[in-house]
């Protein structure tokens, strides 16, 4: 009989391992602050979507065993207009590219960047670049598409590994919402910390701080959804890797990373800190669990992922 | 995407002749990857070689399984690739590399449910059947390495749509299966049980 551990993991032989879950961590972080970005127009949040985002880009593609040849494969894919938008791949190059600009367009609008270097302005292009950040970045209409579109590029991160089809336990429509709660989670973390560092106002630290219980609990939720759908999953790949994380040796990353630290402590930390008032160490403490726990939650999904096992 | 090839080149593997003995995996690494004869997959713990062995017990009775591409006519691979790297041939049906076009993402590796991908240590490339010693072989009409090496006529190749072919006559009067169909990918690798 075969038994779980004879059925191959993915990491072994696909390797997204590590850094792609540092990736979809940071794209997600960077999708969910443009989206935060409506409510919250402070100069901190839009550095940290863009930080995030070209970070993200910079670990994917140091992750490509073959990036020299970008350059190469985007000339041949232009000569007969062979791009596959049908794969989730090829949409996230297109959606991470405008992402940036958005991000970019957003920090450039604090940076205020032809008041601190005059010298900029004597390039070409450059002063009608300039001229048109605050139009871009300060309309209404534009930051609804931008907050639309950061939530388009948080679930991308959750598609990309769903239509991985050799991985059953990936193959589920929960994860792209899964990702959206869990970078939702982690913004709200980055929201706290900017309070207290003095860059949001407490009324709005206060609402954060309810949010950030809400969408701890929703995550959760949906994290025992995902385990439970792949226990009972009719195939052998999705139980197996389920099954890992659960009970098997993915558990203490699981258990003690994802849902303790990852979520319950900060849990816990928010509801004390309404009841009996803020302990600023405290919360920063558990505003970094938070944060980490979006990291870990990518990481034990991409780890646990196993082929299905081929039998006659 | 699915496309209608002038050929539907398939393979077959005759469980019920195969006996283990490993010429088809070693002839395969010979012939396409002849320089990494030394060298251990780190993934499949094996030859670098485009075929996988997969050993398993089914009712107490040892069981072996050679597995390779696909060349599926609905390949999970060619939908994920990024750039077009993928693609099914349209003359012969079989689903092929374009390596210019190729950025090393994995994608198709994992997209694979058959798992029969390794990547090539030195050119980053997702390897798998049939490479370019193999292809050389079918363009001065010789059969792929593992058939040839075969002892005992555990493989077959060919055109499935010429009735007058080996692959053809077996895939009819044998008992055959394909893997993994509920995947909906229409694999052209035969199975005999």
């Amino acid at each position: 009989m075969m038994s779980f551990s004879d059925i191959q993991s993915q990491v072994d032989v696909a390797r997204w391992g590590w850094d792609i879950a540092i990736f979809l961590w940071l794209v997600g972080i960077s999708g969910m602050s443009t989206f935060a970005y409506y409510w919250v127009r402070r100069a901190p949040l839009a550095y940290a979507a863009l930080i995030t985002v070209l970070l993200g880009l910079a670990v994917v593609f140091s992750h490509l065993s073959r990036w020299w040849n970008l350059p190469r494969a985007v000339f041949y894919a232009t000569l007969d207009f062979s791009f596959n938008w049908g794969s989730w791949m090829m949409l996230g190059i297109l959606l991470l590219s405008i992402q940036a600009v958005i991000c970019l367009v957003l920090a450039a609008d604090h940076l205020r960047l032809g008041e601190r270097f005059p010298a900029l302005l004597k390039w070409p292009l450059v002063p009608t670049l300039l001229a048109w950040v605050p139009r871009l970045a300060r309309s209404s209409a534009l930051l609804v598409v931008f907050a639309g579109f950061g939530l388009l590029v948080t679930a991308y991160s959750g598609f990309l590994i769903t239509q991985a089809v050799g991985v059953p336990l990936w193959n589920t429509a929960l994860i792209p919402i899964l990702w959206v709660v869990s970078a939702g989670t982690a913004v709200l973390a980055l929201l706290e910390i900017f309070h207290l560092k003095g860059w949001i106002d407490e009324r709005a630290s206060h609402i954060v701080t309810r949010l950030a219980v809400a969408s701890d609990g929703i995550k959760l939720a949906m994290l025992f959804t995902f385990l439970y759908v792949g226990l009972s999953a009719s195939s052998a790949g999705a139980r197996a890797g389920a099954a890992t994380l659960v009970y098997g040796s993915l558990a203490p990353l699981l258990w003690i990373g994802v849902v303790l630290l990852g979520a319950l402590v900060p849990v816990a930390v928010s509801l004390y800190s309404l009841k009996f008032g803020e302990r600023r160490g405290l919360v920063f403490f558990a505003a970094l669990l938070a944060l980490g726990g979006g990291l870990l939650l990518r990481a034990s999904v991409l780890l646990a992922g196993k082929f299905d096992p081929l039998l006659l | 995407m699915t496309v209608e090839a002038k050929k539907r080149l398939a393979h077959l593997f005759d469980t019920t002749k195969c006996f283990g003995c490993g010429a088809c995996t070693v002839a395969c690494t010979a012939t396409n990857s002849p320089d990494l004869m030394l060298y251990e997959d780190p993934g499949w713990h094996s030859l670098a070689t485009n075929i996988r062995r997969v050993e398993f017990n089914l009712r107490d009775r040892p069981g072996l399984l050679l597995v390779q591409c696909q060349h599926c006519e609905s390949a999970p691979c060619v939908k994920t690739c990024p750039f077009g790297a993928m693609y099914n041939d349209a003359a012969t049906g079989l689903v092929k590399l374009d390596e210019r076009r190729c950025i090393g993402c994995s994608y198709c590796v994992a997209a694979c449910p058959y798992n029969v991908r390794w990547k090539h240590p030195k050119t980053g490339l997702p390897m798998k059947c049939m490479g370019k010693g193999c292809e050389q072989l079918l363009a001065v009409g010789q059969l792929p390495a593992c058939v040839q090496a075969c002892p005992v006529g555990a493989r077959a190749f060919g055109d499935l749509n010429d009735p007058g072919t080996e692959i053809s006559r077996r895939v009819r009067n044998g008992r055959t299966v394909r893997l993994l169909e509920a995947k909906g990918t229409k694999p052209n690798y035969f199975v005999v049980v």
